[in-house]
């Protein structure tokens, strides 16, 4: 997705130098796209601003939202986008939809479920090494599903850290495995990660053709991904399992075990995700606009929360809402919007269906392997915001229920490959190295995360291949 | 703050303010003796109330710099210049300090309060020179005031001195080894009431720093830091499995192995940028692995504020 680059220790020179590589690839790729697909003159500038802002994420990862303001600008300038186009694109309602979100699961952690969640799986009745790791790497996905892949990721890495550091243990096999299996949770739900709910909202599916479609294909390719990381780490979990034995000959548990008031967090997931979960039906029974229920839900519950939670209130907005992240993603959005608003994802498309045809057969898998290979490399939000129009394109001549499902697996699954391919990846290892000093290397990552994501992918087509066929027109 | 100076030692210290095996049955006499030394010589300084001075700083904290050692001092608003006075006793004086031995060398520092690094210097100065081999008791046997001079005086006429953490740390502080029990640690954090003790291991090298914090942190593990309000949390005991355990687990197993080390040459000013910044409360002093001492951020700013 992008590399851990420290923006703030970069001199002036090396600045400069990126600055300007950015910079020529990417008016080099809008011309060249004027001169051999016949780009229009607002065609070559939306491209050539979207290209620098995914070149952006790669060489200034910790300041991309300055590109994106820059690219902005650009594109008003050039009158390749206007303010009416601008707002139109910027997926507000899925901004908001992720800001209550962030302050539910503020609230979540201030109730102590998490704590509660971390409990009950150091509390598993006879322990093993195996039996820890694998129920530790579903529930971070479940949490995935439930919340969002890096709230999880960051509750379930601190769990690893303290069971590692009371068995003297290295943890960056155990976080690896429950890092894949978050990636793969994330794309059971549209809360698991942002590219669900943009997903939803662009292509007008419900929670209910997630639980439907996509769940039961994430639930396999979890099963697979526990399967084949257990394997493959299986000497470390073994010297887990003599550790564990070990401490638990000395009388000796894992972390003190206390009963966590978990009642007042669990409700307040149960009732945001039932609200979520009814959307279609309160549209349907209100004569609703399509998803709008759905889009406001969490911010109904976080207003809720709020109200009950009054001390609290400014602390949720303020301190959990990542508002960086948010406002990136708007901008992000309406630069892809700017691609669909000038025709280029038209030509993407057309491209597309010339070398792929319109076989859903050889399309699904073409879109998911594209979007994995992209999103191993490139933010998968940033790659499914360009995407989704060429989809909606495809989808004028053909089904385009399992084309929007293959974008999806491919953009959660394909976060796999690389150690730069997710965020919850890079939170995960931001938090390994600073906790315990370790690094993983690329290639180290590479043969894991590449083969966990191949099996996942192999079902995910094998699945979607056989589903197609009843999911609606 | 001074990080770099000569001091002669013989400017501030003169054979008739050398004290040989004075008879003293309590550290008050001998402050007595030491203060009533330096005032017959010196004018423009109140006796009682430097005598008080002296012994309210040494109540605070015992001035027990090294073993055998003392180096009791006040800073005097009424004092034009530093002045030096030394003692010695061969049957030791109790200056009342934990787990140290009756003093047999006692030098008392008096400096302007208008001065502050003058202490400083002089106390640099000092530590340099009764450092060398045998020094302390060389001058204990000395016979004579004259002798006892001679001790002293006989290096270099002017000691540099380097304010570093050489000059400030403690060299001989509480250790563990990495094969003590918690048990010990518990004992030896609350009888000395230290929060920070340096884990060495039979090597002398430094293997790790346990904490007041690693304890607690044990007990109240990141988790459930997560919750707002632990109070609804109740009967959580929550040492009671570190104290069932605590003879048989070892502080190998809390121990952090993340400290703050510096070589012994790092100036002072650097000491306290690195207090300020780093918010600790123990630095280690070390050259490569092996241990040298630790530098306490209460007696670093004792020594530089509170003189």
């Amino acid at each position: 997705m992008h590399g851990e680059d420290n923006g703030g220790a970069m001199t002036t020179k090396q600045l400069m130098r990126r600055m300007l590589l950015l910079l020529a690839i990417s008016v080099g790729v809008g011309v060249a796209g004027s001169l051999f697909a016949g780009f229009t003159e607002k065609q070559v500038v939306a491209s050539s601003v979207f290209l620098a802002i995914i070149l952006g994420t790669l060489f200034f990862w910790t300041f991309r939202l300055s590109i994106a303001f820059l690219g902005l600008t650009v594109l008003i300038f050039t009158r390749s986008l206007d303010i009416e186009h601008f707002v139109a694109s910027a997926e507000l309602p899925v901004i908001l939809f992720l800001v209550g979100m962030m302050i539910v699961v503020g609230s979540l952690r201030d109730l102590g479920f998490f704590t509660w969640v971390v409990q009950a799986l150091i509390s598993i009745p006879r322990m093993t090494g195996r039996k820890f790791i694998a129920a530790t790497s579903i529930a971070s996905a479940l949490l995935a599903c439930a919340v969002d892949e890096v709230t999880s990721i960051i509750f379930i890495a601190t769990l690893i850290f303290q069971v590692c550091n009371r068995l003297k243990l290295n943890p960056t096999p155990y976080i690896i495995i429950c890092v894949l299996c978050t990636n793969i949770g994330s794309a059971g739900t549209m809360m698991g990660n942002p590219v669900g709910i943009f997903i939803g909202t662009k292509a007008g599916l419900t929670f209910g053709d997630f639980f439907r479609w996509a769940f039961p294909i994430m639930l396999v390719a979890l099963g697979s991904c526990v399967a084949v990381t257990l394997f493959w780490f299986r000497k470390e979990l073994d010297l887990f399992d003599q550790r564990l034995k070990e401490r638990v000959e000395r009388r000796l548990s894992l972390v003190p075990k206390v009963v966590v008031p978990y009642k007042r967090g669990l409700a307040v997931l149960l009732f945001t995700l039932a609200f979520i979960a009814s959307h279609h039906a309160l549209e349907e029974a209100l004569h609703l606009g399509k998803n709008s229920i759905l889009l406001v839900a969490p911010l109904a519950c976080a207003g809720a929360i709020m109200i009950f939670k009054r001390d609290r209130a400014r602390h949720y907005v303020e301190r959990e809402v990542d508002w960086w992240t948010l406002l990136f993603f708007m901008l992000l959005f309406a630069i892809a919007g700017t691609l669909e608003h000038t025709g280029v994802t038209k030509v993407i498309a057309d491209g597309f269906v010339g070398a792929c045809g319109d076989k859903p057969g050889i399309l699904i898998p073409a879109v998911m392997a594209t979007t994995a290979i992209g999103s191993a490399f490139v933010d998968n939000v940033i790659f499914v915001a360009a995407f989704s129009p060429v989809i909606t394109a495809l989808g004028e001549t053909m089904p385009a229920m399992p084309l929007w499902w293959a974008l999806l697996f491919g953009a959660c699954f394909g976060g796999n490959i690389t150690l730069i391919g997710s965020t919850a990846n890079i939170v995960a290892l931001g938090m390994l190295e600073k906790q315990s000093h370790v690094g993983v290397g690329f290639i180290q990552w590479l043969k894991i995360g590449a083969l966990s994501a191949f099996v996942a992918m192999l079902i995910a087509w094998g699945m979607l291949t056989l589903m197609a066929p009843h999911m609606p027109a | 703050m001074m990080t770099s100076k000569e001091v002669r030692l013989a400017d501030y210290l003169q054979e008739s303010r050398v004290l040989c095996d004075i008879a003293a049955g309590s550290k008050d006499e001998a402050l007595d003796q030491l203060v009533g030394a330096l005032h017959r010589e010196l004018d423009g300084f109140d006796r009682a109330k430097a005598l008080m001075a002296v012994r309210e700083r040494e109540r605070q904290a015992p001035t027990v710099l090294a073993a055998g050692l003392a180096l009791p001092h006040a800073r005097l608003s009424d004092l034009s210049q530093p002045a030096l006075a030394l003692a010695t006793s061969r049957a030791g004086v109790d200056f009342e300090a934990v787990g140290e031995e009756p003093v047999h060398v006692i030098v008392l520092i008096l400096t302007p309060k208008d001065d502050p690094g003058a202490y400083l210097r002089l106390m640099a100065s000092l530590s340099k020179t009764l450092a060398e081999p045998h020094m302390i008791k060389r001058l204990t046997v000395a016979t004579s005031a004259r002798e006892a001079y001679g001790v002293l005086t006989e290096g270099p006429e002017k000691v540099e001195v380097r304010l570093n953490a050489a000059s400030v740390m403690n060299s001989n502080p509480v250790t563990l080894d990495e094969s003590d029990t918690l048990a010990t640690a518990i004992q030896a954090l609350c009888a000395n009431r230290i929060m920070d003790i340096p884990i060495v291991d039979s090597d002398g090298d430094l293997r790790g720093v346990i904490a007041i914090e690693d304890l607690l942190g044990q007990s109240l593990p990141r988790h459930l830091l997560w919750m707002e309000d632990l109070s609804p949390i109740e009967n959580f005991e929550p040492f009671a499995e570190l104290l069932r355990k605590d003879s048989e687990t070892k502080v190998a197993d809390f121990m952090r192995d993340k400290y703050i080390a510096i070589t012994p040459d790092v100036p002072a000013i650097q000491l306290a940028k690195i207090f300020l910044m780093e918010g600790t409360r123990q630095i280690q002093v070390t050259e490569g692995n092996r241990f040298l001492g630790v530098v306490d951020l209460d007696s670093f700013s004792s020594q530089i504020f509170w003189a």
